[in-house]
């Protein structure tokens, strides 16, 4: 059996968290001026952000706080000479691909349900790659932006919601204003799609 | 676990995009009667508003609004010992008259929706810690209105599973259907949602369905429609009713009947449509829409949440004061820790005091905060609303 783990004192003392959240621009400024305030900053404004997303898909409060270290890290090293446009997208991404890199690591009886059926759905649209030869993951990414962009706002959202923050269905619903049922049902009418539409792209071979 | 390459693709979408979904504020469900209401309207709502709301506050389940946290479900899958394991999860599978059967539910059934003692069979399980094999005999009883070639109930004593028949087929008219799944028994037609492709466009409260059954009965020979193994929203108009039975071992799937002549469900776990043309499907929209009231969304299981400050012999206390915008308008529950799938949590140590939980139970809450009907029980996190945005 698993042993619970202690994520709720986490969150309740993040939600509680307080702190004069300075601009984007400003924390740049910070890690450029090799200022450590920077990630003090940056904890205080994305801190509870890249702990939902890494506790997403890890399930696991320790492995999290792990990886979102390690997104600190290397926001740290990465800027300068990085100088990002976005610098919530440019987090989001980092902790999602590190926390993702710590998952393939996990013991399967460690990871989270929700998440191993999340990337189940994925894998029936494009599952490694014999399927896409040729095709880097930025190319990729591209495509499913382009296909993403010519969906309703809601579709894109939700879409976003689930496979990049990895959002239960039960969340997305909550969070929309739908029932869950709305959500898986949008959820499969989406990867159909886009399958076809990686298949018409030649993406998908 | 191999990740697939979609899911490392996704990490690279535009910026915009990804921030955008976050920025994009929560929407609540919406009410259309509270959006056309006047600003007149809205003074004499906040007069009622004030003599209501102390009572609401009274129910746990309409109070929204004094709650700032929610429990968020924190996903644990536990492969429990032997011991703790209810029938259905010892036994997954089962063999009668020489055919296979698999459960359908992890719900016990009611003993009033059993019929006649029809047989018994030997069930085999397997403990994964031990590898040991053990057997049970299980009395096998038909479910009323259900077909025995197609489920049955299985158990002893302690409750009995709804198992159904593996390899089975959908009935090729819709006539099988319900005929065979006693569905206008077993079914209640009550809550539907009106659709517009993937909009939903009005909730619905429905005091009778008798009169669908019957405009569906007249059209039981309608055929299973091969052509497509899921009921397509887009371009479409249907009534989409909740359908839970614990009969049939299914919990919120889904009934359609779309303004084009479709009846579709997903009751037997894939989707099937039949044509019952576009006449009966217009008399059951037209009588929904004149026989119903709308509500809101109430089809979830009611749960009560809240840290638990107290395990003894048969019960456990949990208090929601700690989800409360005013910790004054927190309550202790007492939950009876009877059944196996709460019971467990509380004597394995998985649930301690001061971890925060989620309890799902049946019938109503005592006046005096008991709770005596609780099946299931969850650990969470103390989350606040969109935790996402900020």
């Amino acid at each position: 059996m698993r042993r619970s783990s202690k994520k709720d004192d986490f969150i309740i003392e993040n939600i509680f968290e307080e702190g004069n959240i300075i601009d984007d621009k400003k924390i740049i400024e910070l890690y450029f001026e090799r200022n450590e305030q920077a990630i003090k900053e940056t904890d205080i404004k994305y801190g509870k952000l890249c702990h939902k997303i890494a506790y997403n898909i890890l399930n696991n409060l320790q492995d999290s706080e792990e990886c979102v270290n390690d997104t600190y890290l290397g926001v740290w090293n990465k800027i300068p000479p990085t100088r990002p446009d976005n610098f919530k997208a440019y987090i989001s991404k980092i902790v999602r691909s590190i926390s993702i890199d710590k998952f393939r690591k996990q013991k399967a009886k460690k990871r989270s349900a929700d998440m191993v059926m999340a990337l189940d759905e994925l894998a029936d649209i494009l599952p490694d790659e014999r399927y896409a030869p040729s095709r880097n993951d930025e190319e990729i990414g591209k495509s499913i932006s382009i296909f993403l962009n010519k969906q309703k706002e809601v579709v894109r959202r939700v879409f976003h919601l689930k496979y990049f923050y990895f959002e239960s269905n039960i969340a997305i619903a909550e969070r929309c204003g739908f029932t869950e049922r709305k959500v898986t049902h949008m959820l499969a009418h989406t990867r159909a799609q886009l399958k076809e539409y990686l298949i018409k792209e030649e993406i998908y071979l | 676990m191999n990740i697939p390459k979609i899911a490392d693709a996704i990490g690279y979408i535009d910026n915009e995009l990804i921030t955008a979904t976050l920025e994009a504020p929560p929407k609540k469900r919406h009410n259309p009667v509270m959006k056309w209401m006047t600003a007149a309207a809205c003074l004499t709502l906040f007069v009622i508003a004030g003599i209501l709301i102390p009572h609401l506050l009274k129910n746990d389940a309409t109070a929204e609004s004094k709650y700032k946290y929610h429990v968020s479900k924190t996903e644990r899958a536990i492969e429990w010992p032997w011991k703790y394991k209810t029938a259905a999860e010892k036994y997954p599978a089962i063999k009668f008259n020489g055919k296979q059967f698999t459960v359908k539910s992890q719900n016990p059934i009611h003993t009033d929706a059993l019929g006649d003692e029809i047989g018994s069979c030997i069930a085999e399980g397997l403990d994964p810690d031990t590898e040991k094999k053990y057997t049970e005999t299980f009395e096998v009883r038909k479910i009323h209105g259900i077909s025995e070639e197609l489920m049955i109930a299985a158990g002893n004593e302690d409750g009995f599973y709804v198992y159904a028949a593996d390899e089975s087929t959908a009935p090729d008219t819709l006539g099988k259907l319900l005929e065979l799944y006693g569905l206008s028994q077993n079914i209640e037609l009550n809550y539907v949602t009106k659709c517009e492709n993937y909009e939903e466009k009005e909730e619905l409260l429905l005091d009778n369905d008798d009169e669908i059954w019957q405009i569906l009965a007249g059209r039981s020979d309608a055929k299973l429609d091969n052509t497509s193994d899921f009921f397509e929203r887009e371009n479409r108009i249907y009534l989409a009713f909740t359908a839970t039975s614990e009969t049939l071992g299914v919990y919120n799937r889904v009934i359609y009947i779309s303004e084009d002549g479709y009846f579709a469900t997903n009751i037997l776990d894939y989707e099937y449509s039949y044509f019952i043309g576009k006449e009966a499907a217009g008399q059951i929209i037209r009588y929904v829409q004149k026989h119903s009231t709308e509500t809101k969304s109430s089809s979830s299981a009611p749960t009560i949440s809240g840290t638990v400050t107290e395990i003894g012999n048969g019960y456990m206390i949990v208090d929601n004061t700690a989800l409360c915008r005013n910790p004054k308008a927190g309550k202790e529950y007492k939950v009876y820790t009877d059944d196996i799938r709460v019971k467990r949590w509380s004597e394995s140590g998985e649930i301690k005091t001061g971890d925060l939980v989620a309890v799902e139970y049946e019938g109503k809450i005592s006046d005096s905060c008991e709770i005596t009907g609780a099946y299931s029980i969850f650990t969470g996190t103390l989350e606040e609303n969109d935790i996402l945005t900020q």
